[in-house]
């Protein structure tokens, strides 16, 4: 009964394994963009994520469910800051004019700019931690099958 | 066997992953042009963060540092109202209050005086924080904190600015952890440093440099050597010693000058022959003024300066006196000033003022007792000298003994970014900094008040604030030492009081010695003659009036002291307008007629617009247009002129209104009037000096309408006098306007000529608040001088002493210093700019008494 029961288990991971990488992404980089993320590394959260993703579906193309979980988390924890931290819009609408100023060419305005970079810079970075996790865990599993087919 | 081919697949993209990944951190890492790095500004820690601060909310904060609870509450324009048992908690409190709102204008400004700006902005700043480092500001606050350290007098002084520090560090500390710190250290990729005792007391300094530190010496050596030839006629002509014409001292005849006059030396003419050959020393003196930094050549170019004036019960309607003042600075933003209500329950302290963000004082503001104001003296604070150099330029020979003398030497490490460090050798004479050599066969140094010896403005300002009548307030100001500074004063017993204060050199002149005073030109330090003795004017001794009969006193920059004062103290004090404004308004004033309304017309409104620099000249613009016959109808002249006389006519006239195109013929005339008088003669000058004062010119126009100066020396044919000048200037005023403007004379409105802007104080446009048709000009009480004025106002007090909740109070910028703050400009866009002012609330003495209505956030800090 158990023995069954782990392998419906097992099965419906396997099913989903590709939400549920998915998922982390998108839980793991939101709540560290929410908490913790000032403390660490800009690249860390969606290059861990990526990895875990990989990990998860076994397969490189797993990077792209790891970029797009990383930038909806991305998405979701800005979407959050904004309506949590007032002026953080202005904020990053100033930050563009200034650079628009020291460029010598004014930069269209809107923080919308700032924000699809943010998203995009983290998708990359969730891409790049997908295909390094998913092709790591593709040389060990090709490696092990070489090993049990006795080379 | 060899290996599957999808194990080589998934090497390379694993390889290929590794190697993106890294690359990416890299480029994302890497500052662009120097300044932010992409990946940290767009995450999470990066810009969005930099939005604290731009609100106020209500929080309670547990901190060390504090002896007890700590109320702030923020009112409506974000100004803190701060409630504290002691006042070393208070400074606290302000202390944090000064790093959440102007952390950035902090570090920068600490930097600049301390002469580090070019380890973050590099090589391109090397230059100025040299010139800093020359001046010594770093090194004299040292030596003033030192003194500081061994005074047990100053402990309680001392124990405040520490309290001060930690308030600053606490914030500092928590924005550096929690990346929050403010947008512009994210754009330029750099971090604060710790605010430190030694800040202080550099701020201070750096107050110093912007008003005392002077090169008229520069100037007058070159007017005297090139342009007069040492004629002292022609000196004494356009740069009066005594300058006389249409004065109005600042204390008159009515100060106390009944103390004895000291024995008056007369330097010999001979010790102020200079070595060195005329050339030459022109080249060093531009090298010094081409190393001056921006700031200090915009406050002297135009004309930076205050007001402040006071009427006592005489003139009152309440029969209590209202003081008035507003101290004309640089306008950006974040502005200077920082607003601040201080209440010390356990000192019975409740004050109100302006604060540099930076130092724990009070500079400008008043108790429930006392109010003051400041104006800058404009003392001549520097002596400059020329010694001769040995023949490899270690040694200098020193009049003083009569002999070759070693520099001492001072060694400053500057770091730069980008470049590691740079070393300067500082060296010093017997008399000062060695600032420029002139062609290696001599050099000139510099000697300044302000880094003479430690100086003790703290001290006085700490002693301003707990002062309660004209006693203790007179007693405690003999320690403001540096910059020099007209204080006024008036307090709930009903005195008024104007008092020019701080260190002065007793100089060793009588007045009408134009070509020979001890220290009005660059002095041959070599010459064993030279009398070189510097001793400061006694505090006793220094002008002051206290409740004249007239009932007022008044201070605009001009000229401290009546004919009669026995000490030398400037021949380069500001222009005789603003002065002659105030004093008319004051003087017209029925008794018993003066409210905080007319006090507000006088700073803002039409009275402060009122230019008498254009009543004195406009007339005759007029009347020698008129007269020539030169104008023919259905010109554009013909239209500009009927124009200036409608001005002239009408009940605006000589008031720079925004809206009137009268007062923009006066003043483009008056631009060229001036110019084609001067420059004939300039010309002969190979560096840019200055010219005479308007007033100068007034007298010639108005009493000398044939002098020589108004003749083009160029022209050998002919010899021009006042009105040939006049119709010169006339018509080619009419063509700039027309060229800028096109030939429509009614689009020629002042507003469209003389524009204000607001902007940031980094530079960066985008954090600038808009540039704006302005009023007033730089003779008028609102002062705004040249076409864009980048100074002004930099605060409007005023205090009735009849009803002490009455008082009014206006920045050109706002509490914050964070551009996304509603509270960064609002004063300057919502109040300043319109005239308007807002209640300084003073009378709220608790915290529970602050009104609801008055109150945007209440800060609570609870000690650990």
């Amino acid at each position: 009964m158990s023995e069954k029961t782990y392998q419906d288990y097992l099965q419906t991971f396997l099913q989903y394994r590709r939400t549920i990488a998915f998922g982390l992404s998108v839980i793991g980089v939101g709540v560290i963009d929410l908490t913790v993320a000032t403390y660490l590394p800009f690249w860390l959260s969606p290059v861990l994520f990526g990895i875990i993703a990989g990990i998860i579906i076994g397969s490189a193309y797993a990077g792209l469910f790891a970029a797009l979980g990383a930038m909806v988390g991305r998405l979701i924890s800005i979407i959050i800051m904004v309506l949590t931290m007032p002026g953080a819009l202005k904020t990053a609408d100033l930050f563009l004019a200034a650079i628009g100023d020291v460029l010598g060419a004014p930069l269209p305005p809107g923080s919308i700019i700032v924000v699809l970079l943010s998203i995009i810079i983290c998708g990359l970075f969730g891409l790049l931690g997908g295909f390094t996790g998913g092709s790591a865990t593709k040389i060990t599993k090709i490696m092990l099958e070489d090993r049990k087919e006795g080379n | 066997m060899p290996l599957p081919r999808d194990l080589y697949k998934q090497g390379a993209v694993f390889t290929v992953s590794i190697v993106g990944i890294v690359l990416l951190i890299i480029v994302l890492s890497t500052p662009i042009m120097g300044m932010f790095a992409l990946g940290p500004i767009v995450s999470p820690g990066g810009i969005f963060s930099s939005s604290y601060g731009s609100t106020y909310t209500s929080k309670t904060m547990t901190v060390k540092g504090i002896g007890d609870t700590v109320t702030i509450k923020r009112d409506n324009w974000g100004i803190p109202h701060i409630y504290a048992k002691t006042l070393e908690d208070a400074y606290f409190a302000l202390g944090y209050c000064h790093a959440f709102d102007r952390l950035f204008q902090m570090e920068m400004t600490a930097r600049t005086g301390m002469g580090r700006m070019s380890e973050i902005l590099g090589n391109d700043s090397l230059e100025d924080d040299i010139f800093y480092h020359t001046l010594g500001l770093e090194k004299v606050a040292q030596e003033a904190l030192d003194t500081y350290e061994i005074d047990e007098d100053l402990d309680t002084i001392l124990d405040s600015i520490d309290a001060y520090c930690e308030g600053v560090n606490y914030e500092i500390n928590k924005r550096i952890r929690t990346k929050t710190l403010p947008i512009e250290f994210k754009l330029l990729g750099f971090e604060p440093t710790p605010w430190t005792p030694l800040k202080v007391f550099v701020y201070g300094k750096l107050m110093s440099y912007s008003l005392s530190y002077s090169t008229n010496d520069l100037h007058a050596t070159i007017l005297r050597d090139q342009l007069f030839n040492g004629n002292e006629t022609a000196m004494e002509d356009l740069f009066p010693l005594n300058q006389t014409h249409y004065q109005i001292p600042i204390v008159p005849s009515y100060g106390n000058y009944s103390f004895p006059s000291p024995p008056k030396k007369v330097v010999a003419e001979d010790s102020q022959r200079l070595s060195g050959n005329i050339e030459a020393r022109s080249l060093a003196i531009n090298k010094i003024l081409a190393a001056t930094p921006e700031s200090v050549k915009l406050s002297q170019e135009s004309g930076i300066g205050s007001n402040n004036w006071v009427a006592n019960g005489t003139k009152t309607v309440t029969g209590k006196p209202i003081l008035a003042g507003d101290p004309h600075l640089e306008i950006s933003l974040p502005m200077i000033w920082y607003e601040a209500h201080l209440v010390a329950s356990d000192e019975n302290l409740n004050i109100f003022g302006y604060t540099l963000t930076g130092i724990p004082a009070i500079i400008i503001g008043f108790n429930t007792h006392v109010a003051w104001s400041m104006t800058n003296v404009g003392n001549d604070a520097c002596d400059w000298y020329e010694y001769v150099w040995n023949a490899d330029k270690s040694q200098y020979w020193s009049g003083k003994e009569n002999a070759w003398k070693s520099p001492i030497e001072r060694t400053v490490n500057i770091p730069v970014k980008g470049l590691g460090n740079h070393t300067e050798t500082i060296r010093y004479t017997e008399d000062g900094v060695i600032m420029a050599e002139v062609r290696g066969k001599t050099m000139i140094a510099m000697r300044w008040t302000a880094t003479e010896s430690p100086t003790y403005e703290l001290k006085a300002l700490y002693g301003a604030i707990k002062a309660t009548n004209w006693e203790e307030f007179n007693d405690t100001l003999q320690w403001f030492h540096d910059p020099p500074q007209n204080f006024v004063f008036a307090d709930t017993d009903g005195n008024i009081a104007l008092r020019p204060t701080g260190r002065m050199v007793k100089r060793n002149f009588t007045h009408g010695n134009s070509l020979n005073p001890q220290g009005r030109f660059i002095q041959n330090g070599s010459d064993p003659n030279l009398d070189k003795d510097w001793e400061y004017i006694p505090y006793y001794k220094l002008p002051y009036a206290l409740n004249p009969p007239q009932g007022y006193l008044a201070s605009a920059n001009q000229k401290s002291a009546g004919p009669d004062y026995p000490y030398y103290i400037s021949s380069y004090q500001s222009s005789c307008y603003r002065g002659r404004s105030i004093d008319r308004h004051l003087r017209e004033a029925p008794a018993g007629s003066i409210d905080v309304d007319f006090m507000k017309d006088a700073q803002c409104g039409d009275k402060g617009i009122l230019d008498i620099s254009s009543e004195s000249f406009t007339p005759f613009f007029i009347d020698v247009m008129e007269r020539s016959g030169e104008i023919s109808s259905g010109t554009t002249a013909a239209t500009a002129l009927a124009e200036l006389k409608a001005w002239n006519n009408s009940n605006d006239r000589y008031l720079m209104k925004k809206d009137r195109v009268g007062p923009t013929i006066y003043y483009a005339t008056m631009s060229r009037f001036r110019q084609f008088v001067w420059e004939d003669e300039y010309t002969k000058a190979e560096i840019s000096v200055k010219t005479p004062q308007d007033e100068i010119l007034e007298y010639f126009v108005k009493e000398k309408p044939n002098s020589k100066w108004f003749d083009n020396v160029t022209t050998t044919t002919t010899v021009e006098d006042r009105d040939d000048i006049i119709v010169k200037a006339f018509f080619k005023a009419v063509e700039d306007l027309e060229n800028e403007f096109g030939s429509n004379v009614d689009e020629w409105t002042w507003g469209e000529y003389h524009i204000m802007a607001f902007n940031h104080m980094a530079g960066i446009p985008s954090f600038g608040g808009g540039s704006h048709p302005h009023d007033g000009s730089g003779y008028t009480l609102l002062a705004a001088g040249g076409r864009r004025p980048g100074t002004g106002p930099s605060e409007r007090m005023v205090v009735d002493f009849n009803n002490i909740s009455n008082s009014w109070s206006v920045l050109p910028g706002g509490a914050s210093g964070n551009p996304a703050n509603s509270h960064y400009a609002d004063q300057a866009l919502e109040l300043w700019m319109k005239r308007k002012y807002h209640l300084m609330l003073i009378q709220y003495n608790t915290a529970e008494s602050f009104p609801k209505e008055h109150t945007e956030a209440t800060v609570t800090l609870k000690p650990k």
